[in-house]
């Protein structure tokens, strides 16, 4: 079964082209476009990774993760934040419990070797918490 | 005539060329931001200085796209599907 991931983003470009991207690398993809959505799904659909966007219209990315990293159940899903802020909000981001944090644009093959790290090594984790 | 491998590496370096903008843009607005406050047309330079940050944002958005969109397109093209 193919990894699924979950992409918060706002902007329907972005949004858009990297669903396609994930899925023609093989991944499943679920959506949301705002932080409160894509909390909901996050807590319902069981992701194997989440890539966010920090602006999001209503509740941010950064309160979407902090409240997603409330529950110890989710502690092990790595995220990876995706973000037209500079560099300033990276350590914001760390704090709510980002995995990795790149600011667009990004090279898709570097976003892609990341995505592939982060479920590399959640897998690992969930193999040695079994 | 160039390739399609040599043309997808055009759109990438084009790619790089508007993010190196982009980011020049942010600096110069950040620039801005640190004599705002100093300034007697502080009301006016804020709208500039906002300005600013929103259009680097939508220039973010629209290149992140572009790149993501050329990278689907590499891969259908080196799977061999027909993108006429």
């Amino acid at each position: 079964m193919s990894p699924k991931i979950l992409v918060v983003e706002d902007s329907f470009e972005t949004r858009d082209s990297l669903t396609i991207l994930l899925e023609l690398s093989g991944y499943d993809v679920i959506v949301a476009t705002d932080g409160s959505q894509g909390l909901a799904k996050a807590l319902a659909e069981a992701p194997d990774l989440i890539v966010t966007d920090i602006r999001l219209p209503g509740v941010s990315g950064i309160d979407m993760l902090r409240e997603f990293r409330r529950n110890l159940r989710h502690r092990t899903v790595p995220v990876l934040v995706v973000t037209g802020y500079s560099k300033e909000y990276a350590n914001d981001a760390f704090a709510a419990g980002a995995d990795h944090v790149i600011s667009k644009p990004v090279n898709p093959e570097h976003l892609l070797r990341i995505v592939s790290n982060l479920l590399a090594l959640s897998a690992r984790a969930r193999r040695n918490d079994a | 005539m160039k390739t399609a491998h040599e043309l997808f590496n055009d759109i990438d370096k084009l790619g790089e060329q508007i993010a190196l903008q982009i980011d020049s843009l942010d600096a110069s607005r950040r620039e801005l931001d640190q004599i705002i406050d100093s300034d007697p047309g502080r009301d006016v330079l804020a709208k500039i200085s906002a300005k600013l940050d929103s259009t680097a944002a939508t220039l973010r958005e629209l290149c992140q796209a572009l790149w993501f969109k050329t990278a689907g397109l590499r891969r259908l093209v080196g799977r061999g599907e027909n993108i006429s």
